[in-house]
């Protein structure tokens, strides 16, 4: 392959749930190479007041997979692209917890995934981490 | 283009073995993605519990299975990221991984508690 493939930084259309930018963070919310999306590790985060959204650990996941949906979404593409996700738990105990949602949002052919159990800092119970495909899913 | 390569043995299907809401691995444009496996009997789905080296032979062992699934191998692989409980291990890792390395060349980042 002889084409250069072009790098571009995806953001989120809603300011609030720019956590690189907020935070001051030197990193970017994703990037997206060729026809794939690679997005940071993401936690919970409230899109209407920026604050992280610390409470129930299914609650925390959800949250956290909403935002993953609005980044996709802001970068042309949708959860039911994802094609692979790391997990991190900051309890290994969440782990049945987690797949229960997993089950919501991923109705059918879930992506690939590896979960692990690690510290997390600012308290977070969960941090998720993915790689898409752009582009609109053929429906 | 997304496809979920489903495991050819019972033990690498995480979900029908385990309930996991995961696919073994999906294929997007020209790439691979494999889920995270730890080491299991791929006949019988037991988990396949020893020392480092012999879970991480049995790991490999697997992957290659998988990617051959999906119509790819071992010697095809780009990236690998190691878990590993404690860093003190890292040499009984290698030592297997090593075994693997005709077949596998890109050496993978370790993550361990410190």
């Amino acid at each position: 392959m002889s084409e250069r493939l072009s790098r571009s930084v995806i953001e989120p259309v809603n300011p609030k749930l720019n956590v690189s930018r907020n935070a001051n963070l030197p990193h970017s919310p994703g990037i997206r190479v060729g026809d794939y999306i690679f997005l940071s590790g993401m936690a919970t985060v409230d899109p209407v007041t920026d604050r992280r959204n610390l409470g129930l650990i299914p609650e925390q996941i959800r949250q956290t997979l909403r935002n993953m949906a609005h980044m996709l979404k802001s970068a042309g593409s949708s959860l039911d692209r994802i094609v692979k996700m790391t997990v991190v738990l900051a309890d290994s105990g969440d782990f049945d917890a987690m797949n229960r949602v997993w089950r919501e949002f991923f109705p059918t052919d879930p992506p690939a995934r590896t979960t692990c159990a690690l510290q997390l800092s600012n308290g977070n119970g969960v941090e998720i981490e993915c790689i898409a495909l752009a582009g609109e899913s053929p429906s | 283009m997304r496809d979920v390569i489903p495991a050819r043995v019972p033990g690498l299907d995480l979900r029908r073995e385990y309930g996991y809401h995961q696919s073994p691995a999906i294929r997007a444009g020209g790439l691979i993605f494999c889920s995270g496996m730890v080491a299991i009997n791929p006949e019988t789905g037991e988990p396949a519990h020893g020392t480092v080296a012999a879970e991480t032979r049995q790991i490999l062992t697997n992957m290659g299975e998988l990617l051959e699934a999906s119509g790819s191998s071992l010697a095809k692989v780009v990236k690998v990221n190691v878990l590993i409980y404690s860093m003190l291990e890292y040499e009984n890792m290698n030592s297997a991984y090593r075994e693997f390395s005709q077949a596998i060349l890109p050496p993978g980042p370790c993550v361990g508690p410190g």
